[in-house]
């Protein structure tokens, strides 16, 4: 699960008075739901999902990840998410293996169980074909297979994917999104941040609207449509972002 | 901090670094291709010296011709060349010119015209000018003048120039004997006292031991560059690079502490720039090798070389150290480079102030960060019979102990702000510079 309630972020702006990322942001996502938070470009996304990944510390407010905080308790919090976005990226002189099995260890995984745990991910996620071919040498598509691997391979609780179909094509598209599906069929708690409509339509139980740092508006597609009277969902995300 | 994770981190990154063509070649295959390259450019250097003759035009030639007498002067010249026995001279010079020795005989030229014309038109490479009458006004005891004309800026003409000198200095030390002989007073008439200097070595000797002194100053020098070419590379890529490619923020991500990062970043990198220097300390002791058995004297220092190697894992932990604090405030791998010129201007100031001659191993200059080390591995790689300076070790590895760790601090506080993990190119971003 995760919970924020107040959460907030701070910046110094060009004048040197503190501007806020992110402003008072309360939601909560539950297990086995996948929750959208939707805004455009600027809107404080990546600002909220690096501090739920603790490398960004909120000026203000309170937010955990599956049941730690993520002021007090980061370590726990790292351990406990797998982070996916369109910008991750690989490395050129490891194998799509060796990458997996690098973070594996990190986490902890050792021997047999590590063994295990990359063969199940590389044969749900068919990476068998190129399992030793070096980042620098993968397609676009393989390099995002195995940042999904890599962010699967503890097993986390918590996912957090910050527009990670940004640049792909369809088909790579297609394949990370049904990825998140079964993700989420399988229990886990999804925050999936994006500005595609499609995707939210197809994914997401509920969403938050952000813009300028804020929500402007939370709950299902259905309750969003009947609160604010548009049918359309691109119509609704115009009308929220521009009021 | 886990070490298992430090470990786990720093293995990966050598790794990582072992399979970069760029750096590998840079650290690895450089000296290999650079130090037989130094050596054949001296070696052919000294091949041109000793393999041809130089040429010597001779102006006024037969007014060098020595008249009969009792007690002649010995001649300058012999038909067309010069008295070989003024070749080989009994005078101790420069090893350059104990190569020249060991050259061929100069070719002499009879110049009947200009000589500055000959000079001019490269006939010759030197020339000597025999005033008119000039056996007549030395039988007369006069002070006939001899003069050395070389064209300015010629490395071959100022070489036969001194080859000339050599053999008139000779001849000059022979035609004075001969004078005070014809006066009845001993060849060593202008002798007034006896010298004695036990330092004074036989010239192979000599030469192995100015070789010696030069490898002692310099060698230390080429190590710091070593270990800068072999650490701060690794270490823009493994900062700058890795943000650039988008990794570290995964990297912030997983478990690993930011301590436990920096420090398996900073194990790869050490574990580099030591490389280097242990790579460049086996090439360049295997040339030093090669030249003792030419000199045929002893020039290298093995325990001191050993030693040298030793002092080179702080010098490698203080770039590493810095590379990584400097590497993680760029945004990009261009970026850290440019960092790298303030580092070598900092950094080659302190070099070059250990090889400035009368720099001394002092309590200050011991805790100097680079000139420290350096000129206690000239110490140890010298051969002047003075008893290794033990009491030095302890403030020299003291200090570069207190500046590792205040580098390794400085790249963790890198490391802890947002500003500078997040730093996003472009004036719209500008604002995330500096987080609350």
């Amino acid at each position: 699960m995760i919970e924020l309630d107040g959460l907030t972020k701070s910046f110094a702006g060009p004048d040197g008075k503190p501007v806020a990322a992110v402003d008072d942001l309360t939601f909560t996502v539950n297990p086995g739901e996948v929750f959208g938070l939707l805004g455009p470009n600027g809107a404080g996304k990546t600002t909220t999902l690096r501090m739920l990944c603790t490398v960004l510390k909120p000026t203000a407010g309170f937010a955990t990840v599956a049941g730690h905080d993520v002021a007090t308790d980061p370590s726990a919090v790292r351990r406990s998410i797998g982070f996916l976005s369109a910008n991750t990226g690989v490395y050129d002189r490891m194998t799509a293996w060796e990458m997996v099995a690098y973070y594996g260890k990190l986490y902890g995984l050792r021997g047999d169980a590590l063994t295990a745990r990359l063969e199940t991910l590389f044969d749900a996620l068919q990476m068998n074909d190129f399992r030793n071919v070096v980042g620098g040498r993968m397609s676009t598509g393989m390099k995002q297979k195995v940042s999904i691997a890599r962010a699967l391979v503890h097993d986390p609780p918590v996912l957090i994917f910050d527009e990670p179909t940004a640049g792909l094509d369809v088909l790579v598209q297609r394949a990370v999104l049904q990825s998140i599906a079964k993700l989420k069929a399988e229990g886990k708690t999804i925050l999936f941040s994006t500005h595609i409509m499609t995707e939210v339509q197809k994914l997401c139980d509920r969403v938050a609207v952000m813009a300028k740092g804020r929500i402007a508006a939370c709950g299902t597609l259905a309750e969003l449509k009947a609160e604010h009277g548009q049918d359309d969902v691109e119509e609704l995300f115009f009308s929220l972002v521009g009021e | 901090m886990r070490l298992s994770v430090v470990s786990l981190i720093s293995r990966k990154e050598t790794a990582d670094l072992l399979r970069d063509r760029r750096t590998v070649s840079l650290v690895f295959l450089a000296p290999l291709i650079l130090y037989p390259l130094f050596g054949l450019t001296a070696y052919l250097f000294a091949s041109e010296l000793i393999g041809k003759p130089p040429v010597i035009g001779v102006a006024n030639m037969s007014d060098a011709v020595m008249p009969v007498a009792d007690i002649p002067f010995p001649p300058l010249l012999d038909g067309d060349e010069f008295n070989p026995d003024l070749l080989t001279p009994k005078k101790d010079d420069t090893p350059e010119a104990e190569v020249q020795k060991k050259g061929k005989p100069p070719v002499v030229v009879r110049l009947d015209g200009d000589p500055q014309e000959a000079l001019r038109t490269r006939r010759v490479q030197a020339v000597l000018v025999v005033p008119p009458g000039f056996a007549a006004d030395l039988e007369a005891g006069k002070r006939p003048k001899l003069t050395f004309l070389s064209r300015d800026g010629d490395d071959k003409s100022k070489v036969a120039v001194r080859r000339l000198a050599d053999i008139v200095t000779e001849w000059e030390k022979r035609a004075k004997a001969v004078r005070f002989q014809r006066d009845g007073k001993p060849a060593d008439y202008d002798q007034l006292v006896k010298i004695e200097d036990p330092s004074k070595k036989p010239p192979d000797a000599r030469a192995a031991s100015e070789l010696r002194d030069s490898l002692a100053r310099v060698f230390p020098l080429l190590l710091v560059l070593w270990v800068v070419a072999g650490a701060i590379q690794p270490a823009v890529d493994l900062t700058a690079g890795e943000k650039e490619r988008g990794t570290m923020e995964t990297l912030l991500i997983s478990p690993a502490e930011r301590s436990e990062i920096v420090l398996g970043k900073f194990v790869a990198v050490t574990f580099f720039g030591f490389s280097s220097v242990l790579w460049n300390v086996v090439c360049l002791t295997g040339a030093a090798l090669v030249g003792q058995a030419f000199v045929g004297q002893p020039i290298v220092n093995l325990p001191g070389m050993a030693g040298c190697v030793v002092l080179g894992v702080p010098i490698a932990m203080l770039f590493s150290g810095v590379g990584i604090a400097l590497g993680v405030f760029a945004r990009s791998t261009k970026e850290g480079q440019y960092y790298i010129v303030p580092l070598m201007l900092v950094a080659m100031p302190l070099a070059f102030w250990s090889m400035i001659p009368g720099t001394e191993l002092t309590p200050f200059t011991a805790v100097v960060p680079v000139t420290g080390s350096m000129l206690l591995q000239q110490k140890l790689l010298s051969v002047s019979g003075e008893p290794i300076p033990w009491g030095y070790f302890a403030p020299v590895l003291g200090a570069q102990a207190v500046y590792v760790g205040l580098a390794l601090l400085a790249a963790w506080w890198q490391f802890r702000r947002e500003g500078v993990l997040f730093r996003e190119v472009g004036r719209a971003k500008r604002g995330w510079f500096t987080a609350k």
